[in-house]
């Protein structure tokens, strides 16, 4: 990725929200590996 | 009576598999947490407080309070011994006196020992080396680094050594932050020029870091993290000496071991090196008295869990070999997690000096990881407590890591590498090509990744000290 798009303020802004709902999806168990557990689950 | 737990070590995995015991038991059982200092650290910040860009108080907070709050017993002590045959702890306070608690079940989360002296001269206490595996390290580092900073200043060419201790060290990840966090700082004070960055890593190549590295598919096209890593070390004219391990440290001198090459040295004016971890030196004895830790750990000194400890080669290295529910196989009410536990293997390469020494990455249990498996121990107790078999299970070959590595901490100019893999440890039976879920891996650099290094900073403090809502923020 070119320096450009590594500052760009928009791309960001955009990639910012995917990766936090990525991780928050995955941390969650909601998306992934199916065998993973998580918070809560019971 | 109430089911008495004891946690050791209020780390990611202790102090995470507390907050959940708690709320899963709340008063039905008695949880008390063994743990020196009073304070829970959010080590992924340290490498901040190692360049000056962020105050040592804001990556601690005091763990009594939180603990009164959430109805859990803290001690402020350091577990000494295991007796797992009368299932009792003792405990060793400040002051030297000691204490024998008992429990129904105990979780080691002790962490690691931080084996300075598995190379000579290495660290802090020497004065040859700096750290940033504690707060003291960190703050050490940070005054260190701001006397090059002012040598720069002055005109002064400066080099800086950074990377791995030891040829088996780990948290290669922690210390590649901090080089290009340097970097930054450097260059935000218009210095860059007079300094010279040495990359010097046990990592196999760039962007391994510990984790056999990672391969994601960008547009299509699939991308590795060792050329992108490659790229940003020539981005920044650092110099990288890789499947190095350094084996004696003297003032202004490292030497190190390299696969295919002569013993070789190289000079500096500062050195931030992460050492071996081992495992806290606990002792374990039986009923009867005598010294049983042998029998419960890994000749690194990790406890021994329900994993497959047969030696194995890179080839043979299977998912099913990592710990599943984080139990001793020989004392059904002992858990050890986070990185107290021992992990079966590797999951790099490693390579051979030509003297014979093994140089490897050894496996990393960030954050993420860690609390999952505090999290995994306090529901297996919780089950196990309700006359079932543990039945929740977290293995490295199964749980996904979210690394977001700084290269700069600064709202407008700052940037970071965001990092998901899943799962974390290959698993070549359920994805035969990559041993990953090439769906989900992600490797992107950018400004962004510096905002969110900044809001899991926030978000995982309000969540470890158990503020409102603390649930809800995944591990």
């Amino acid at each position: 990725m070119s320096r450009f798009w590594r500052r760009f303020i928009p791309y960001q802004l955009w990639r910012f929200a995917v990766i936090n709902t990525k991780m928050y999806l995955i941390g969650k168990g909601l998306i992934g590996p199916e065998r993973h557990e998580p918070t809560n689950a019971r | 009576m109430k089911p008495r737990i004891v946690v050791l070590g209020a780390g990611f995995a202790g102090h995470t598999a507390a907050l959940h015991l708690s709320r899963l038991l709340g008063r039905r059982a008695e949880i008390t947490v063994v743990s020196p200092g009073n304070r829970f650290t959010w080590f992924p910040s340290l490498i901040w407080v190692g360049t000056g860009t962020m105050p040592s108080d804001e990556v601690h907070f005091k763990l009594a309070p939180v603990y009164e709050r959430i109805g859990v017993h803290y001690i402020d002590a350091r577990a000494v011994e295991i007796h797992p045959g009368d299932n009792t702890v003792i405990v060793e306070h400040g002051d030297g006196s000691r204490n024998t608690h008992a429990y129904d079940y105990c979780l080691n989360a002790t962490g690691p020992f931080l084996n300075f002296a598995g190379t000579p001269g290495l660290g802090p206490q020497t004065g040859n080396s700096w750290s940033v595996c504690s707060v003291e390290h960190a703050e050490q580092t940070c005054e260190q680094y701001l006397r090059i900073v002012a040598d720069l200043a002055r005109g002064q060419r400066r080099r800086l050594l950074i990377g791995t201790g030891h040829p088996t060290a780990t948290c290669e990840g922690a210390a590649f932050e901090y080089l290009m966090n340097v970097d930054a700082d450097l260059r935000r004070r218009g210095l860059r020029e007079r300094a010279e960055l040495v990359w010097l890593s046990n990592e196999p190549e760039p962007g391994d870091f510990g984790v056999d590295g990672i391969e994601v598919f960008h547009s299509g096209v699939l991308a590795t993290g060792a050329s992108l890593v490659r790229s940003l070390l020539d981005e920044a004219d650092v110099q990288a000496v890789m499947g190095a391990g350094i084996t004696k440290v003297e003032p202004g001198k490292a030497y190190y071991e390299q696969a295919g090459s002569d013993p070789a040295s190289v000079e500096f004016d500062f050195a931030m090196l992460i050492p071996q971890f081992r495992g806290i030196p606990l002792q374990y004895v039986a009923a009867d008295g005598s010294d049983i830790s042998k029998e419960l750990t890994q000749p690194n000194g990790f406890m021994t869990v329900d994993g497959d400890y047969t030696p194995k080669s890179y080839d043979q290295y299977r998912g099913s070999d990592w710990p599943a529910v984080y139990r001793s196989p020989r004392y059904e009410n002992l858990y050890a997690a986070g990185i107290a536990f021992a992990p079966p293997h590797a999951l790099s390469k490693a390579k051979k000096a030509p003297g014979g020494a093994v140089i490897q990455a050894t496996t990393p249990r960030t954050g993420m990881a860690a609390g999952i498996m505090g999290r995994t121990v306090a529901q297996n107790i919780v089950d196990q407590i309700n006359g079932r078999p543990p039945s929740h299970h977290a293995r490295m070959s199964e749980i996904p890591a979210a690394c977001i590595a700084s290269m700069g901490n600064s709202f407008w100019h700052g940037s970071a590498a965001s990092i998901i893999m899943t799962p974390v440890a290959r698993d070549y039976e359920r994805y035969p090509k990559y041993g990953r879920d090439m769906r989900l891996c992600t490797l992107e650099v950018g400004l962004g990744g510096a905002w969110t290094k900044r809001a899991l900073h926030s978000a995982f403090l309000w969540k470890l000290q158990a503020r409102p809502g603390w649930p809800l923020i995944p591990e």
